[in-house]
């Protein structure tokens, strides 16, 4: 198992990597020091699995794992304490250490990490790690670097063979993932209104006389025949 | 100044006007004839321009409490009242008097002006001297009460910070890790911890430490911060010995220094440098913490919701009670980064 480790504080680190060298297993360990410097890690280094430091610099471990490419590696976050992640990992992440944590308490999740491994070798599955969580901004990788977009300035998402084109007012990268996994991550605050995008359910306006969606800025976003119902339904209760 | 306080100032200040009364009617009726009224007269009149005045009075110089810190100033403001009473006690409380016998068709009849001037006025001075020196010490009473107060909620305030399970878990999983590549560094690393936890327990409620405390503890609080950051962060020490017997208000540079980490280091991903100084400047201790990345109105947004706010706002009030207007403490953006805490008090020991 390829594991990266992501912790802003060195002395942490040391002690994960020291630690997992201890365990069966695992063919390699790297680490990265941010969120900025783990996407890179997970495409050159490709992971199978990585532990998470929660609160660090700029972008918070939810928003890296928010931001993974499908098919992402498996997460178990490492935090000393973060209010809002606990009861959230409670149901979606593999595993959560609250740090100290002795070797008894990583050999648990690294055994859970194995199951996960063998069963997702049958099926191609990705639990949504940071389901309902205050996601402020994603990153996403692009030649040349990473590139972090605020997730309030995301107007509409549109599905692009792989990747989910996220529309913001300065332009329109693109996140490795799917939609249904991304709507998982951002919660209620966008709606699915056709089987290729999904839109920020504040910014609509209206629908015109072409069956589309009107953003406020005058945007038109496709609306789907079998998603309008659901739309009105909650346009009507916005 | 508390209801207690003040009611009890009010209560001495009818008892003594009471013991005025009381003798100039025993004078009275050893010495003179006539209507009893006429002794009750003369001292009410003087209480009630007494009571004007020196309501005046205080309401004028309420705005320089903050000198009760340097007696000398704030008594020399009270002084310049003196002149006031002299001019307007005599001729107010005498007016009153003369208004009030031509009402009852008397005549009210005293020294000549000059001799009525020089003998009230000395005993006016007096008697001024002695309330403005009872209100000196209520009020300092108070101060003092006031100081205990905020000495207390900074102490409140930093056991929060450290008994944040940020910063405690993640110095104990520091150590945990230590102690595996350098036992003598997770060893020493642990005492600081306990350093600064216990310094934040500290119950004597002194207001003030010499600065070479209060640097031993300041240092604990950095080697631990700086093994957590260890490659993210690089400290400068420029203390000049000559500091070391300064007082300076207890727990006063660790939130400065804690400010720097929480705002600065943990949110950045490069190498923040630090510079903790302290240098005498004639009279005055100058100490400062300065970093080279760090944004004001970062702190400031962050400070509003995080209430590091807080911190700051509580060492200024402190600084105010113990220096008054002699001790500052200024935060400085600079160009074209960082963030200098400087600290001006006056360097006594």
């Amino acid at each position: 198992m390829r594991i990266l480790i992501v912790d802003d504080e060195r002395p942490a680190r040391d002690k994960l990597r020291r630690m997992l060298a201890l365990e069966a297993g695992v063919s390699a360990i790297e680490e990265a020091r941010d969120g900025v410097e783990a996407l890179e890690k997970v495409d050159s280094f490709a992971p199978d699995a990585i532990f998470l430091d929660v609160q660090m610099p700029e972008v918070s471990g939810l928003e890296v794992a928010a931001s993974l490419p499908h098919p992402a590696p498996l997460v178990v976050f490492a935090t000393a304490f973060d209010e809002y992640a606990l009861p959230a990992f409670d149901a979606n992440a593999i595993d959560y250490l609250l740090k100290p944590f002795d070797a008894a308490r990583l050999q648990r999740a690294m055994q859970r990490l194995r199951e996960r491994v063998a069963s997702r070798a049958a099926q191609n599955e990705r639990p949504p790690v940071a389901l309902g969580l205050p996601l402020q901004q994603l990153l996403v990788s692009e030649r040349g670097g990473t590139r972090v977009v605020q997730v309030a300035d995301i107007q509409w998402l549109e599905t692009a063979d792989n990747y989910v084109v996220l529309h913001t007012s300065q332009g329109a990268p693109l996140l490795r993932q799917t939609l249904t996994d991304l709507l998982d991550s951002l919660g209620t605050q966008f709606v699915r209104c056709h089987r290729r995008a999904a839109v920020r359910l504040s910014l609509v306006d209206r629908i015109d006389q072409q069956g589309q969606l009107v953003l406020r800025n005058g945007i038109v976003v496709p609306l789907g025949r079998n998603f309008k119902p659901a739309i009105l339904e909650t346009l009507a209760h916005r | 100044m508390n209801r207690r306080a003040t009611l009890s100032l009010a209560v001495a200040w009818l008892l003594f006007w009471a013991m005025m009364v009381a003798t100039a009617v025993q004078d009275f009726l050893r010495h003179d004839s006539g209507p009893l009224w006429q002794p009750f007269l003369w001292e009410s009149s003087s209480m009630a321009v007494a009571t004007l005045l020196f309501a005046a009075q205080r309401l004028a110089t309420r705005r320089f409490d903050g000198m009760l810190a340097t007696p000398a100033r704030w008594f020399a403001r009270q002084a310049l009242w003196l002149p006031v009473w002299w001019v307007l006690f005599t001729p107010l409380a005498f007016g009153i008097r003369h208004a009030v016998y031509a009402m009852a068709g008397m005549t009210y009849e005293h020294e000549p002006w000059g001799e009525t001037f020089l003998y009230e006025n000395i005993k006016i001075s007096i008697f001024v001297v002695i309330f403005t020196l009872i209100a000196f010490g209520m009020l300092s009473f108070r101060a003092a009460e006031q100081a205990n107060a905020q000495l207390r909620t900074a102490q409140l305030h930093q056991l929060t910070q450290q008994m944040q399970p940020h910063f405690l878990f993640n110095a104990l999983n520091t150590i945990s890790s230590l102690m595996h590549s350098d036992v003598e560094r997770a060893d020493a690393t642990l005492v600081q911890l306990a350093d600064v936890l216990r310094a934040t327990l500290d119950i004597s409620g002194q207001q003030q430490a010499p600065l070479s405390t209060e640097l031993r503890l300041l240092r604990g609080y950095a080697r631990l911060m700086e093994e957590r950051f260890i490659d993210r962060v690089q400290l400068e020490w420029d203390i000049d010995a000559a500091c070391g017997e300064c007082l300076v208000p207890v727990m006063s540079m660790q939130p400065l220094l804690e400010n720097v980490f929480k705002h600065t280091v943990e949110r950045r991903r490069g190498v923040t440098k630090i510079a903790i100084s302290a240098r005498r400047e004639s009279d005055a201790l100058v100490l400062a913490i300065c970093d080279d990345t760090g944004m004001l109105a970062a702190h400031a947004s962050a400070g509003a919701t995080a209430g590091t706010g807080i911190g700051v706002s509580n060492l200024r009030q402190r600084l105010q009670a113990l220096h008054g207007e002699q001790a500052t403490l200024r935060l400085i953006q600079l160009e074209p980064a960082g963030v200098r805490a400087e600290m001006r008090l006056p360097c006594v020991s």
